[in-house]
């Protein structure tokens, strides 16, 4: 631990936050500002066979009305995607649709007036004419002879099918293998919810014919490059995308949205600035949707415990349209993660991207690596309890081990380093795991359903190695920018591609820099978020922003430290091996002469100004643009226990104990905080949350009255222990800490309730465990209740 | 969200609010913390509103022996404050959204608007509570057994407004 790395510094950022300060895409007003809203199909699956908007443009104060034929005709291109694995079906998605709408919520045309009120009352007097089609809603069921056809382009609801491994060889291996575990699981639909619901500001300047548009997003550049490339038509150096404070993301705010497309369009036509900001129903209709996966899998085991295979099938709902990086999150970030922390030599997983009438489905936190674990550690749990074998010392007996690191998997992935025997050594010592257990079998004797659950997960983070993530279908490279600026008078600006939406960056990245130079943190600031201020860069998800973009920054403040100490053995005629650079104050100093010495404000000024050695420019000033060897590996051990009660099946969470490995931390409050937040929305789909679509479409989910959101009162707090084994992928060794959390939760929650029905018979219960689905169990199950 | 457009009246006596109602076919609004947020998703359009949350006649609390009788916008804050009311009262009444609500919505509002998920009807029918009406025509005492008719039903017609609460 150094002055500021891995220390618990208080956020920068929390101030403004707390006090309502913040700068929300909401809270901006332009002069002469208009407000759009979106008018929205009703019906899941319709043919729009004519819009009349005559009695909403009668009405005072309103502008326009735009459809999506008008859009087209303007020029505006439909929204791609950006992760195309081979033979893939491309559908088109429209911002505003033009011959069908294809799920409830679907936008088909924009009104826009002087108010926001004027302009919801306006919606209300634009008359679509439908002709309602029948619509499907499952993602297997799609592609089954007879369901209604989403898009022409996709024939049996099937945009792509993405195989990986040798699915004749391992079904020869679980023919072989003393037992198999079939399992046919759900990965219930999932609604992101961010506190803060998306918003679009555009402002043409009609003069320079330049746009600049304010979105609510994870990545301001990427929209940028999509729209200038793709979409929106104005050349990428016209185009200016800012996203200034966001409230939350979880990978719903990555994706090219409609509304940064209808927005502008309205924006140039009516040469005014215009504003539009999603309601939260409009949020739950039209924000991109998590999971969704159909499953059938089969793990062989031998009798003593060691996994031989694993096939897996998946149909994967894309819903109506292909979002931007869809096809990705149940292929490379799913199928590649089926090893799990185990050797099972034989892989095999295939998944089906399928259309439906629903809202589209993309990345929400761990997006794919949640969905492998909860797969993989559900059925391991089952084959513990088929093999009467403990849950731990099964999953031990197929460990790799750390001398077998670097590890290639049957899955494209190498694991670079790990011990997950220590993982759950802590683990087990954190959560008390013998006493648990005792606690678990005196309840058990006395009548009650306790449960322990555990799991162990993995995931690749640190999006990621441009080579790799290309070569798997990916648009785009994963790198990042990172630069730092020393002004004159010693103060700094660190400009990062990564975009903060509640991860701290604006305080972990000033540790960084911090750390290395010396300069205390008040000194330092970190932009993000424009695409005026900084060179390009991807985004934040993927628990990528410390390890590659932290990492950039990094570089570029230890070459800003070695031209300062060149100008410091100049100026102090030393040889530059000689310079000592002193981290507390960032001053310069002659080995073994303290007293020669130069201040970082001296460095800093001379730099820019004067007493400068001949051959080196002015400015103090680097750029990195780090692209990683590898991903990083998180890993972690989780421990539940649970009690049920028998008579209305609402699951108590007890005791939760994480242990995990994110490689070196910087700040160990924020990590925790992601820890613990990551945790809240693993127990959320484990217990609470479910997407829910009727089968006309409807969603039936579409609000906090009928969505369950975890609360204070659901979760304790988990007890979090840590392992550090710093990940060789970035010199940071950091390995990211914002997913993992989510990833284990699931699993460990459903394994702990599922071990507290063990005595009734009750071999697996679709998540989410609803007091309903729990009571279900208990009354449907095979052994008596006692 | 936006509610749809309305026109908004702000009597200064229980009669005027009669009058106005009679005329314009309104809905009262009291605190407004059940009313304000269906209008925002658009599931009401009265297009109407009869600001009713001022009048000083129908608030206060009086405590005689183990009788209460609270007037209908008393808000919810003020009934967790007063001393001597039923325990039950006291306790579901804090239990109650949050501060912020408490500060502004009232029994009256609360039990005109008949949400099965809150509270003041259970406890009310519990207490075999006496709910006084007054109205364009008439002035009524009705049972909560009888008040209560159905999930956001009640007695009341359209015109009426919850006075007083006994019990």
């Amino acid at each position: 631990m150094g002055n500021y790395l891995g220390k618990s510094i208080k956020r920068v950022e929390d101030p403004r936050f707390i006090q309502g300060q913040g700068k929300y895409v909401a809270n901006l007003k332009l002069p002469n500002m208009a407000f759009a809203a979106v008018k929205r199909s009703p019906y899941a699956h319709a043919i729009i066979n004519s819009i009349d908007a005559s009695e909403a443009l009668a009405m005072d104060g309103v502008l326009a009305v735009y459809t999506g034929q008008d859009m087209v005709d303007g020029g505006i291109g439909p929204i791609p995607c950006g992760f195309t694995p081979p033979d893939i079906k491309l559908p088109p998605w429209h911002a505003l649709s033009i011959d069908k709408a294809r799920h409830v919520g679907d936008a088909v045309a924009v009104v826009v007036a002087e108010s926001p009120y004027i302009a919801y009352d306006a919606l209300d007097m634009i008359f679509v004419d439908y002709t309602e089609l029948e619509a499907v809603v499952d993602a297997k069921k799609a592609t089954e002879a007879g369901a209604p056809q989403v898009h022409d382009e996709t024939p049996n609801n099937t945009s792509f099918h993405w195989p990986l491994g040798d699915s004749d060889a391992v079904k020869a291996a679980l023919e072989a293998s003393d037992h198999v575990v079939e399992l046919d699981l759900i990965n219930q639909r999932l609604i992101p919810n961010a506190m803060e619901p998306r918003a679009c500001i555009a402002d043409w300047n009609d003069a320079m014919e330049e746009m600049t548009v304010w979105t609510s997003s994870q990545n301001p550049h990427v929209i940028r490059l999509l729209m200038s490339a793709f979409t929106l038509g104005i050349p990428e150096n016209k185009l200016r995308v800012i996203s200034p404070d966001v409230g939350g993301g979880f990978g719903s705010k990555i994706f090219h949205y409609p509304e940064e497309l209808i927005v502008p369009f309205c924006a140039k036509n009516l040469k005014r600035p215009i504003k539009w900001v999603a309601s939260r129903s409009e949020s739950f209709l039209t924000d991109a949707h998590g999971r969704d996966h159909v499953t059938t899998a089969q793990l062989g085991v031998n009798s003593d415990g060691t996994f031989t295979a694993f096939h897996v099938q998946t149909w994967a709902n894309m819903g109506a349209y292909l979002s931007a990086f869809a096809p990705m999150i149940p292929t490379a970030l799913y199928i590649t993660l089926f090893a799990g922390l185990y050797k099972t030599p034989l892989i095999f997983g295939e998944a089906w991207g399928t259309m439906t009438n629903t809202t589209q489905v993309d990345a929400y936190r761990g997006a794919g690596r949640p969905e492998a674990s909860y797969l993989l550690e559900r059925i391991i749990d089952i084959a513990a309890r088929d093999l009467n074998m403990d849950p731990i010392e099964l999953r031990r007996k197929n460990f790799i081990k750390p001398d077998e690191f670097p590890y290639q998997t049957p899955v494209a992935l190498v694991y670079d380093s790990g011990d997950y025997d220590q993982l759950f050594d802590k683990a087990m010592e954190v959560a008390g795991y013998d006493e648990m257990k005792a606690d678990r079998d005196a309840a058990r004797a006395d009548g009650r359903l306790v449960g322990i659950g555990v799991s162990g997960c993995i995931e690749a983070s640190g999006a990621g190695p441009s080579k790799v993530v290309t070569s798997l279908g990916a648009a785009v490279g994963l790198w990042e920018h990172g630069s730092v600026r020393v002004h004159p008078t010693g103060k700094i600006s660190v400009m990062t591609g990564t975009h903060t939406h509640g991860q701290g960056h604006e305080t972990t990245f000033a540790q960084i820099v911090a750390e290395e130079l010396g300069v205390p943190i008040e000194d330092i600031e970190i932009i993000h978020g424009d695409t005026a201020k900084t060179p390009f860069g991807l985004g934040t998800y993927a628990s990528r922003s410390a390890a590659v973009g932290g990492s950039a920054i990094l570089k570029s403040a230890i070459k800003v430290k070695e031209k300062m100490k060149a100008i410091a053995a100049y100026q102090l005629e030393a040889a530059v091996e000689d310079i000592v650079y002193n981290t507390d104050d960032g001053s310069m100093h002659v080995k073994g002469s303290p007293d020669t010495s130069k201040s970082f404000f001296e460095i800093s000024f001379s730099a820019l100004t004067h007493n400068m050695p001949d051959d080196m420019e002015p400015g103090l000033e680097e750029h990195t643009f780090f692209d990683p060897p590898n991903f990083t590996f998180p890993n972690s051990a989780h421990i539940a226990m649970v009690e049920v009660d028998r008579d209305t099946g609402a699951v108590t969470l007890l005791k939760y104990a994480a242990v995990d490995d994110v490689g070196n931390v910087i700040n160990p409050m924020i990590v925790e905080g992601q820890l613990q937040g990551g945790i809240a929305q693993g127990v959320g789909q484990a217990l609470l949350e479910q997407g829910v679509y009727d089968e006309n479409g409807q969603l039936l989910t579409g609000s906090f009255l009928d969505y369950a959101m975890p609360r204070a009162d659901d979760l304790p707090m988990s007890d979090l222990g840590r392992i550090v084994v710093p990940s060789p992928s970035n010199p940071l060794g950091v390995k990211g800490a914002g997913e993992m959390g989510t990833i284990a939760g699931t699993p460990t929650v459903a394994n702990a309730v599922m071990d507290a029905l063990q005595p009734m018979g009750v071999r697996h219960v679709e998540i989410p465990h609803t007091p309903l689905a729990i009571y279900n169990a208990i009354k449907d199950a095979p052994l008596a209740a006692d | 969200m936006y509610p749809p457009q309305f026109d908004y009246y702000r009597p200064a006596s229980v009669a005027e609010a009669l009058l106005l109602q009679k005329e314009h076919d309104g809905k009262y609004l009291a605190g407004g913390h059940s009313l304000i947020p269906v209008m925002k998703l658009r599931l009401s359009d009265p297009g109407v509103l009869i600001d009713i949350g001022r009048l000083n006649d129908l608030k206060g609390i009086d405590i005689n022996g183990n009788m209460s009788s609270i007037r209908a916008l008393t808000t919810y804050a003020e009934i967790e404050k007063a001393e001597g009311l039923p325990d039950m009262v006291t306790e579901a009444v804090g239990w109650i959204g949050d501060q912020m609500v408490r500060n502004r919505g009232t029994i009256g509002g609360s039990i005109a608007h008949a949400d099965p998920a809150s509270d003041m009807p259970t406890v009310l029918t519990a207490l075999n509570a006496v709910i006084s009406t007054v109205g364009s025509d008439a002035t009524r005492r009705i049972s909560a057994d009888d008040f209560f008719t159905g999930l956001f039903e009640t007695d009341l017609s359209e015109n009426e407004i919850v006075a007083e609460i006994e019990f």
